[in-house]
């Protein structure tokens, strides 16, 4: 009696432990975020009052308008989906296929072509940025959304490894069953390895969801024409030399976010799973 | 604080400019004087069509031209001034019905990415507003045409802009932009607080010591030895290490360009500035700034500071902050002589290897820095128009704190352009804020500092 009592009290003083530390956690994480929707509802004046103050008054669901009214909100938004919806296929498709390659077939120079594969992670963008830039403006691609999704449908280096990772995981006996079969290689790609891999695949497509999304410098460089900007770029516009309109920016900023939030709360079964698996967050 | 990050990005984005056009320098190796071929063809084909036409007049506006689309970028990306561009632009084009004009207005901090890796690309726009103080390097690289043949050809007054600005983007006697607008730093006092600590509200103070003695008077130091009040400092605003050493005769780079950071005047200066800080205990200092940093507004128009030296857009934000008031300007006070420094934005024609092209770019700037354009933008955003005839115009010029500022950019001046170090005064600031929280002499510093800018300006050679 009196020991099971005492496990249960140290078990309840370990979960008081646990959970106040998880709580303190997120509201760390939240104040960003609270601020910014407590900003985004502000009038022009207190907005960096110390301490802060974080419910408005009276609360100005005008900056919203504002916000949607100062670019081509909807234009913007249709352009980003687009970018974004192409690149996430582009990746996916080709990333997959490429990983296959490296995990499950053999062909002379693999483990050669897998390390100049996996050197072309070492190079930062930024040396790479002027010499891609110039060999899209060869192609006549600079002001097309070429330059920003065409790319993707050459597998990216980071997403290639993370799937022929996941892929070697996968049993060999499963590939040689369906051989025996008369099953054909792609055939074995489609029908048994990507149905295998679908946390995998959503991990992907996930990042690459969030990296195009947010993409800011490859819009910046190759769009000229404001009809093709996207969100990223019309969120920036609210930054002057001279100062910023914070509440209006916020509430544009939050519009923007909006779908990133609701894809992490539908998909954080995948979401969480592709971090345990990869060790990284989007 | 934000003014300084803001420095040093603009800095960055400055080298980082600078770096791109050597790039293509490199890549366009072949047409190296496209600048003034592209002159002189516009020389020739201008002579053709006299002949064609009248004998007398150098046929400013022919008759009919082929329609063409030009490309120009700048940073006034949202907000009044994006509405106002659009306007100027839809009258320039009512005027011009031959060239239509795309226009981008990028974001201040992203515009230097996007433009000079546009110009390395080789797709640059055909006009582009561009940072003063870089000009000659882009010149040199010929990556923007020269503008000779076009200001001699429609006769434009250089005379009307402010010297120092034509100086700036003069290339081995060559004019290779033109002037858009500017500012200048200068001193604002508050003429209230003046009067409280029984100081004259219409003498302000001209030389270090008297500011020195007036900002002990008008310092407020509360009970918990906090500062309710701060006279004067020097890290607040937009003053400048190299802007103070001017004005102590100091100088950071001899005729030939050789670096004189460590000279006396400099040194004497930091230890000046030094001193003021360090009256204020770092402590008490901070939590001055901390609390500054959420007025969204500078510590000047809040009446925390008395004093302060700052860009003339100040002068716009008292007027949409706090209209009713009490202040004055002044020069900076100086030691040896009046000084002040300036940057700003010029435009230049990228070189896009088409002389249509060019030419309407051409007669866009000359429309964006006609006295009447200027006036307006002057009128819409109260910037330092580089046209005098503009913002000296009367109905400016009679307003005192204006008129002050104007007068100002006789004794300003640029950063010098140096190649090997375009954004030498940026890479200073470390050395400066170190000595400014009492870490380090200042003489061993600018030791140092002379030192690393020698080392860099002989990797530098090395490259050439």
């Amino acid at each position: 009696m009196n020991t099971y009592s005492s496990v249960k009290t140290s078990l309840f003083i370990h979960r008081i432990m646990v959970y106040s530390l998880l709580i303190a956690g997120s509201v760390l994480f939240i104040l960003p975020l609270l601020w910014m929707l407590s900003t985004s509802l502000k009038g022009d004046v207190g907005l960096f009052d110390l301490p802060p103050k974080w419910v408005p008054e009276p609360f100005q669901w005008d900056n919203y308008v504002k916000a949607v009214q100062s670019f081509p909100f909807l234009r913007y938004t249709y352009n980003t989906l687009f970018l974004t919806f192409v690149s996430m296929f582009g990746t996916v498709l080709s990333s997959s296929l490429v990983a296959y390659a490296f995990a499950k077939l053999r062909w002379p120079g693999r483990n050669v072509w897998f390390v100049i594969l996996l050197a072309t992670m070492m190079l930062p963008p930024q040396v790479t940025m002027i010499p891609v830039f110039v060999l899209f403006k060869k192609l006549n691609w600079i002001d097309t959304y070429l330059p920003l999704t065409v790319p993707y449908f050459f597998g990216g280096a980071f997403y290639i490894f993370l799937l022929r990772q996941f892929f070697m995981t996968i049993p060999k006996e499963l590939s040689e069953a369906a051989k025996i079969d008369g099953c054909k290689e792609i055939m074995i790609y489609a029908k048994i390895f990507l149905p295998l891999s679908k946390p995998a695949l959503a991990t992907l497509a996930i990042f690459t969801f969030m990296g195009t999304w947010n993409d800011f410098l490859g819009p910046l460089i190759y769009l000229n024409d404001p009809d093709k900007f996207t969100l990223a770029l019309g969120l920036r516009s609210f930054q002057m030399q001279y100062g910023t309109r914070w509440n209006v920016m916020m509430a544009a900023s939050i519009i923007v976010m909006l779908p990133t939030i609701v894809l992490f709360l539908s998909c954080q079964k995948y979401f969480i799973e592709g971090i345990t698996l990869t060790g990284i967050k989007g | 604080m934000k003014m300084k990050k803001g420095l040093s990005l603009f800095c960055t984005a400055t080298i980082m400019l600078g770096v791109m056009a050597g790039c293509s320098n490199g890549a366009n190796e072949g047409s190296k004087n496209n600048g003034e071929n592209a002159a002189a063809q516009t020389n020739n084909s201008q002579g053709t069509s006299t002949n064609s036409g009248t004998d007398t007049e150098p046929a400013a506006e022919p008759e009919k031209k082929e329609p063409v689309e030009i490309d120009f970028w700048h940073v006034y990306s949202e907000g009044p001034m994006k509405d106002l561009y659009e306007k100027l632009i839809a009258d320039f084009q009512k005027e011009h019905d031959y060239i239509t004009v795309k226009s981008l207005g990028v974001s201040f901090w992203d515009y230097w990415t996007k433009l000079s890796t546009a110009v390395a690309g080789g797709s640059g726009p055909d006009l582009a507003l561009n940072d003063t103080s870089t000009a000659l390097n882009r010149a040199k690289s010929g990556v923007i045409l020269n503008l000779d043949s076009y200001i001699q050809r429609d006769g434009i007054k250089l005379e009307d802009y402010f010297p120092v600005l034509v100086d700036r983007v003069k290339y081995n006697g060559s004019m290779y932009a033109m002037p858009n607008d500017t500012d200048v730093r200068l001193l604002f006092y508050n003429k209230a607080a003046f009067r409280e600590v029984g100081l004259d509200p219409e003498k302000p103070p001209t030389n270090w010591d008297e500011l020195e003695q007036y900002a002990d008077k008008l310092t407020i130091v509360n009970e918990d030895k906090m500062l309710d009040r701060v006279g004067f400092s020097p890290t607040m605003g937009n003053l400048n290490f190299w802007t103070l050493a001017w004005t102590n005769g100091g100088d950071f780079w001899d005729d030939s360009l050789k670096p004189t950071y460590n000279k006396p005047e400099n040194v004497e200066t930091l230890q000046w500035m030094a001193k003021i800080q360090g009256k204020y205990g770092s402590k008490a200092l901070q939590a001055f700034n901390t609390q500054n940093g959420a007025l969204q507004m500078s510590p000047f128009i809040a009446g925390r500071v008395a004093m302060i030296v700052d860009v003339n857009n100040l002068y716009g934000d008292i007027k949409r902050n706090k209209p009713d008031m009490e202040f004055g300007v002044a020069p900076i006070p100086f030691q040896k002589q009046n000084a002040s420094w300036s940057a700003g934005f010029d435009l230049e024609i990228i070189d896009n290897k088409d002389q249509a092209q060019a030419d309407a770019a051409w007669e866009l700037m000359k429309y964006l820095t006609s006295v009447d354009v200027q006036k307006q933008i002057h009128r819409e955003s109260g910037s330092l128009v580089s046209n005098m005839l503009a913002a000296k115009d009367a109905e400016f010029i009679s307003d005192p704190v204006w008129k002050m500022v104007v007068d100002q950019m006789d004794s300003s001046r640029f950063i010098e352009y140096v190649e090997g170090s375009p954004s030498w005064h940026a890479s200073l600031s470390p050395k400066i804020d170190e000595v400014l929280q009492g870490k380090k002499d200042a003489q061993a510093a600018l030791d140092e500092a002379q030192q690393a800018i020698e080392k860099e300006l002989e990797n530098y050679a090395a490259t050439q």
